[in-house]
């Protein structure tokens, strides 16, 4: 386990080298001018860009400045916003109602994403299973942003079950709308995963074994079946973190979270590129963390997996 | 003479099916794969001559007509600007679908073309390959694609086609990778067989062995997962558009109508403005995506 444990994080190093080269390269090297935006609407004065472009390397050769902005990323140091804040203190404060409202989302996800699943593939061909793949169909080809919109206009305005948007306290009851939305295309992905792989295990033959020594239904799927079902769907909702990245930074712009999601909207919307460039390194370094720590849950849940 | 009489109806039911022939004889018969069909045919007309579907031009705009709700002389109503929302709609299907097309095309085409490469070279190629397909991998799309989309630059005179392919640029750059490990993994399976050795051991050229051996073999999980990724690339573009990094107000787009209708205030007061532009977005979404679905259910023999 330990020399498994080591590889894998050494197989890690170069994709994280490679990740951070890639993000720093599409901000720094491609046509568009690093210091648009930073000094308002006016192009910046000749002193200021010296100044950026010294403080950020950028008059040194390209795979110096990498080196060395790569350097201040391992000391935590992910440069300074258009406010002149330290990026990584912003999302510092920012990041415990990101994390609170993509907890809601797993949370959400992997429990109802189960149930409909088991529920599909039990009921493999009649109507329960129909109707959890219509759902999830529908779920599927909802972007978030439309899911997010229209739970705002039906469950919050009209019905006024919920609060449309979210106060600077943020609370569990707050973010339950958007974490539901955000959780809910992960969701049907979850589901079908859990139905598929399910219906084929139940085909297995200590499963007829199972069936034959007459235990009950109920064991035979939740005991027997569902744990090695399961595994794929584990590895899938830690994977899902990444494409929820993505989501709540469209959730937290339609419920007005001040997040980390809303942050990078900010930057987007205010040119603000070292921001932005910050808070996606930052993001991207946590997504490949999980995955690795994923990988090795995984492993230890299937001792199938060999580690040699 | 009462030989060959024989022979010929027995030539015909040997003839051997091709994967694609037999695909398609599963698909006509699934109501699923019609419906799909149809909708995809009316999207993509609309997307060739929006002007056949409305007489309205969408670019003209009365204020005093704002936020009128649905009626007989415009269907889905007038939006903030007094502009005519089904006009709007057609119009901007255009711009979706050429970008889902397109990326998902150049995507199948680069990933598959490396995969192609990696799986059948092996070695040093296919170790540099695989590496460098784990970085792009390692980016979620959305975010890999919003700083690329920021770091480009462009300004909103620029034409059509050059913001459209700007978009698929950001989504086939983290898209490729995906495609690149499903061709590999696939040519890593046919390559040992017995037919491929053979037509090696008989002196057939690499450039043969690939063409009509590895690729035809190779190339059914490159289509079903390409059409399926093909709603997802709408989904994303959409989305970028949608957070302002996309296509610019210039272009028509679902993403940029549903972000301009999203105002918690015009949700409130011109719902429909949201709903009818979210509507076709998610039909047609959804309907590549069923598509992709029959399209697998027919070439895959594991699931049948």
């Amino acid at each position: 386990m330990g020399k498994y444990l080591l590889r894998r994080v050494l197989q890690m190093v170069p994709t994280l080298i490679g990740a951070t080269l890639l993000i720093y390269w599409l901000n720094f090297a491609l046509p568009g001018d690093p210091t648009a935006g930073r000094c308002g609407d006016r192009p910046c004065s000749p002193t200021y860009i010296a100044w950026f472009n010294h403080e950020y390397h950028l008059d040194q050769p390209f795979i110096v400045q990498y080196v060395l902005y790569l350097g201040r990323l391992l000391h935590g140091d992910l440069g300074t916003d258009f406010y002149s804040h330290q990026v990584l203190h912003e999302l510092a404060i920012r990041y415990p109602t990101t994390i609170k409202l993509a907890l809601i989302a797993v949370v959400f996800e992997a429990f109802f994403g189960l149930l409909a699943g088991v529920w599909a593939g039990v009921r493999q061909g009649q109507f329960a299973d129909s109707a959890v793949t219509v759902a999830t169909l529908l779920l599927i080809s909802m972007p978030v942003f439309v899911l997010g919109s229209l739970a705002q206009l039906g469950i919050g305005i009209r019905l006024g079950w919920l609060p449309v948007t979210v106060s600077s306290r943020a609370t569990v009851i707050e973010l339950l709308m958007p974490g539901i939305v955000l959780g809910a295309l992960s969701l049907a992905y979850a589901a079908r995963l859990t139905r598929t792989s399910l219906v084929e295990n139940l085909r297995a033959d200590y499963v007829r074994t199972a069936r034959a020594k007459g235990l009950s239904p109920a064991r035979v799927v939740v005991v027997h079946t569902l744990r090695n079902s399961l595994l794929p769907v584990v590895t899938y909702i830690g994977g899902s973190l990444g494409a929820m990245m993505g989501g709540a930074i469209v959730t937290e712009k339609i419920f007005n979270i001040n997040g980390i999601g809303a942050y990078i909207y900010r930057a987007i919307n205010q040119k603000d590129g070292v921001g932005l460039v910050g808070a996606v390194a930052c993001l991207v370094l946590i997504y490949l963390l999980v995955n690795l720590l994923v990988d090795l849950l995984y492993s230890l849940l299937d001792p199938r997996i060999s580690h040699e | 003479m009462s030989e060959t009489v024989l022979a010929r109806p027995a030539r015909r039911i040997d003839r051997p099916r091709s994967l694609g022939g037999d695909a398609w004889r599963i698909m006509r018969r699934r109501v699923l794969f019609w419906a799909s069909a149809a909708l995809i045919i009316v999207f993509v007309a609309m997307a060739i001559a929006p002007q056949a579907f409305t007489s309205v031009d969408p670019r003209l705009c009365d204020l005093a007509l704002a936020r009128r709700t649905p009626s007989s002389s415009a269907i889905f109503g007038y939006d903030s600007q007094g502009c005519d929302v089904w006009a709007r709609t057609v119009y901007g299907s255009r711009a979706s679908i050429l970008v889902g097309l397109l990326t998902a095309a150049v995507t199948a085409l680069v990933g598959g073309l490396l995969g192609l490469l990696a799986g059948y070279l092996g070695g040093w190629v296919d170790a540099i390959l695989s590496r460098l397909a784990d970085i792009f991998f390692a980016i979620p799309m959305l975010l890999g694609a919003i700083v690329l989309m920021y770091s480009i630059p462009s300004s909103s005179s620029s034409p059509m086609i050059w913001l459209v392919a700007k978009v698929v640029l950001a989504m086939v750059l983290f898209g490729w990778p995906s495609v690149f490990r499903l061709m590999r993994s696939s040519v890593i399976q046919v390559k040992p067989n017995e037919y491929v050795l053979a037509a090696k051991a008989l002196g057939a050229s690499p450039w043969r062995i690939v063409s009509s051996h590895l690729l035809p073999n190779s190339l059914t999980p490159v289509i079903v997962v390409s059409t399926i990724d093909l709603g997802g690339y709408i989904v994303t573009e959409s989305t970028l558009s949608f957070l302002g990094v996309g296509l610019p107000d210039t272009v028509m787009s679902w993403g940029r109508a549903i972000a301009r209708a999203s105002d918690l205030g015009l949700i409130r007061q011109v719902p429909h403005m949201l709903i009818f532009p979210s509507l076709f977005l998610c039909l047609t979404v959804l309907s590549f995506i069923l598509m992709g679905e029959v399209v697998r259910d027919a070439l895959d023999p594991k699931l049948r």
